[in-house]
């Protein structure tokens, strides 16, 4: 297995539990905090959920940070946090009706559209409202998936981990994890052909 | 899916992950690195591959541009709470002093199992709640005691306390009547019209009116009527006037 980037840092944690927050684990937080805030949005869906399972993995990163001892990537290790923290809330919160989006992309400091309109890959619409449109359904659809397959689909595509980071990641053979996205795949294809349909064609 | 071929088409493209990125598309590290992808032959035969293909590429394409958003500056401080909390409760555990069972623990032990099942029988049914006789006992029993000083047999009363005695007559006729008339009600129709009645309904003030047969009838079917002064179950001192047939 090829070295941890985050070996010398997570050691550095490991010597200076008792300092908490402050000191080295505060440069692995921030160098964590984007990544498991988008995972936990994406999987859960909604800005609220998102910042309690974040709250809740770096929390678990904390407690378990002692007995961690580098059979696996950290980044798989967090991300797993992550993805299990985010699932068992939203299990916890299912009567929850999915937040807007507004709400987070009214913020002053949230980053603006990424969409490259020369990408042939993706001819997105051009018009605003036709984009956020289009981004709520394509959430809807994740958000629509079993919490297995919204995992795998968020690990692959939106975080662009390998199959063999998600295979370490969530505990699977790589195997399953390409039936995983696959099933992933037929129903996404399923919810987003009207949309697509609507969007490129109408 | 149209046949085979689509299907293992399909799963060979997801499992390929530079396919549904584009032919000249970024590797994602699990292709080749840097070869021209060759297109496979079969969607270029098959129509609705092409599509799906084309379909799972933008799908692809617009998830991987989703928004992503940087952490807000509420979970800088959840976290720090998170770990300050983890942190209390780790001195909090630390803190805790490792108990030493008591010496007399050891002799209570062996005087268990000594004692085997039984003492443990003993114990929970010492446990047991112990409830007081209800008021209703006391006015039972005198009532019974009553009776005894009678010196006739001893009625049980049938139906509800506090039940007047021709209520009491009048129902159990009323089931006498109902168990003689099931038969021909169970019969099939044409038996309904050879149906002689054989039970006449008669409203009784006392035990006294009813005739031996009935007497006896609701004896047995209320298990003791409240029997006049006087009066015995073969009927001795029945007024035959009235008679049930």
């Amino acid at each position: 297995m090829r070295p941890d980037p985050d070996e010398e840092l997570i050691r550095s944690c490991q010597a200076s539990l008792a300092a908490g927050f402050d000191g080295s684990f505060r440069t692995l937080y921030d160098r964590y905090k984007d990544r498991v805030y988008n995972v936990c949005y994406r999987i859960t869906g909604s800005p609220t959920d998102a910042l309690d399972a974040s709250q809740e993995t770096f929390g678990t990163i904390h407690r378990k940070l002692r007995d961690f001892r580098f059979q696996s990537r950290f980044s798989s290790w967090v991300y797993r946090i992550a993805v299990n923290a985010s699932i068992d809330l939203k299990r916890r919160n299912r009567s929850r009706r999915l937040a807007s989006l507004d709400s987070v992309r009214d913020r002053d400091d949230s980053d603006g559209l990424r969409f490259d309109v020369h990408d042939e890959r993706v001819e997105m619409p051009l018009a605003s409202a036709g984009r956020r449109e289009l981004e709520h359904e394509i959430q809807r659809a994740i958000d629509r998936l079993s919490p297995k397959l919204r995992s795998i689909t968020i690990l692959r595509y939106v975080e662009n981990l390998t199959y063999d980071e998600i295979a370490e990641t969530l505990e699977i053979s790589l195997g399953t994890v390409k039936s995983r996205l696959a099933r992933a795949h037929e129903a996404l294809d399923r919810e987003l052909s009207p949309v697509l349909h609507k969007h490129y064609l109408g | 899916m149209a046949s085979s071929d689509c299907r293992a088409f399909r799963l060979d493209s997801i499992a390929q992950p530079d396919r549904l990125r584009g032919p000249d598309g970024p590797s994602s590290g699990d292709g080749v690195s840097g070869a021209p992808w060759l297109e496979a032959r079969h969607d270029l035969d098959c129509a609705a591959c092409a599509a799906w293909l084309a379909r799972q590429r933008k799908i692809v394409g617009l998830i991987g541009q989703l928004d992503r958003f940087a952490a807000p500056e509420e979970l800088d401080r959840a976290a720090a709470d998170a770990v300050a909390a983890d942190q209390r409760r780790t001195s909090a555990l630390a803190a805790l002093e490792p108990s030493r069972a008591p010496h007399v623990l050891r002799r209570l032990v062996q005087e268990e199992v000594d004692a085997g099942a039984s003492a443990v029988v003993a114990r929970a049914l010492a446990g047991l709640e112990r409830r007081t006789a209800p008021a209703e006992l006391e006015q039972l029993v005198r009532e019974r005691l009553a009776a005894n000083a009678d010196g006739g047999p001893v009625p049980l009363e049938f139906g509800p306390r506090g039940l007047r005695p021709a209520l009491r007559i009048g129902l159990v006729a009323a089931a006498a009547l109902a168990i003689l008339a099931l038969p021909p009600l169970l019969s099939p129709q044409d038996a309904a019209r050879d149906f002689e009645p054989r039970a006449r309904l008669t409203m009784v003030s006392s035990p006294d009116q009813l005739s031996p047969m009935a007497s006896a009838l609701a004896l047995g079917l209320s298990g003791g009527l409240p029997m006049a002064q006087g009066a015995s179950p073969e009927g001795g001192s029945v007024d035959r006037r009235e008679r049930a047939r």
